[in-house]
């Protein structure tokens, strides 16, 4: 099974304002290269992007560091990462979850049209239920400053909900071997896990 | 650019497929074929005795397959070069990595709050209030 992910525009610019600052291996450069590879910890990963985040990313990456060019160059590069049959489909309208940031509803719509297990955000505060987002979702764990860190949305659509959380907790996941909190993408540490089992 | 000039027999299905691409990306029929050409031609001569057969297998699931497998290559390799290119030109901030994720955050915001300032299409959904307001 697929983990079916989201990555924030916000994740997508640090990946790239990271190289801008001469950097190499942070986070959200390392969550992003496992997009690019395809694959994680928990097994093969099938990246969603809408075009309007695609056209934010780049007019972001415009106005920071990049020319026209490779701005538009990394666009593509990131969209070529979903093209995939089943994923070609567009969200049209969107909008409609109760969230203060229109873009962010979109965010989620997409992330309900597409089926998405996991949404990696650089500012989880746009979705932490409260007066920015009247969304029927729950705090899982809070961070070491008694924020949330890891989300839980619900919605009919989505079985086992949409966890959404932070770069560095999504890279501990993914990357690093460390387990979700309990409940949370059990699907996957359990293949995972299985994968990791000696052949008998 | 210098070239020279090239003719080839093709099968209807691809003559079309070429001309659609040429019309979606702003080039001409010859640039089209040729670059569809030079991404072939970068491949070793077993890979390339290998896709002679899977162009040729009945249905679309194969060559779906072998898509989706290129775009990625090809989306991976364009990252690697441009963080590459990014990274040489650019001095090394020693500063905390949280700096350059929450600059990302405040460049999103930005750039957000700068375009829903503009009129809204009819087909849009009404606009909340920028965040900070």
């Amino acid at each position: 099974m697929e983990l079916r992910v989201i990555l924030d525009v916000n994740v997508w610019v640090a990946n790239y304002l990271g190289a801008v600052r001469g950097r190499a291996g942070t986070t959200s450069q390392r969550i992003a290269d496992a997009v690019f590879a395809g694959h994680c910890r928990l097994g093969p990963i099938k990246p969603l992007i809408s075009p309007a985040m695609l056209d934010t990313l780049q007019g972001v990456l415009e106005e920071n560091g990049l020319t026209g060019p490779e701005a538009e160059f990394a666009r593509n590069a990131v969209e070529a990462t979903t093209l995939d049959a089943d994923s070609l489909h567009v969200v049209l309208g969107g909008g409609v979850q109760p969230m203060k940031d229109a873009e962010d509803a979109a965010i989620l719509d997409l992330a309900l049209a597409g089926r998405v297990h996991l949404l990696v955000t650089n500012n989880i505060a746009d979705f932490r239920p409260g007066p920015r987002a009247d969304i029927d979702a729950h705090v899982v764990r809070l961070d070491r400053n008694r924020k949330a860190d890891v989300v839980l949305f619900r919605h009919p659509s989505l079985p086992e909900g949409l966890v959404i959380t932070t770069s560095y907790a999504a890279a501990a996941w993914l990357l690093d071997g460390v387990r979700p909190p309990s409940g949370i993408l059990t699907a996957f540490c359990m293949s995972a896990s299985d994968a990791d089992e000696p052949a008998a | 650019m210098p070239g020279m000039t090239m003719s080839f027999v093709a099968d209807p299905e691809l003559v079309e497929r070429l001309k659609e691409i040429a019309r979606s990306d702003g080039v001409s029929q010859s640039q089209a074929a040729a670059r569809a050409a030079a991404l072939g031609a970068l491949l070793p001569s077993a890979a390339r005795r290998n896709v002679r057969l899977l162009l040729a297998e009945d249905g679309t699931d194969v060559q779906n397959r072998l898509a989706v497998l290129l775009s990625r290559a090809v989306a991976q390799v364009s990252n690697e070069m441009l963080q590459k290119r990014l990274v040489e030109r650019s001095p090394v901030d020693l500063g905390p990595e949280e700096a350059i994720a929450e600059e990302a955050v405040r460049a999103v915001a930005k750039y957000r709050r700068a375009h829903q300032e503009q009129p809204a299409l009819p087909t849009q959904v009404p606009v909340a209030a920028p965040k900070g307001a």
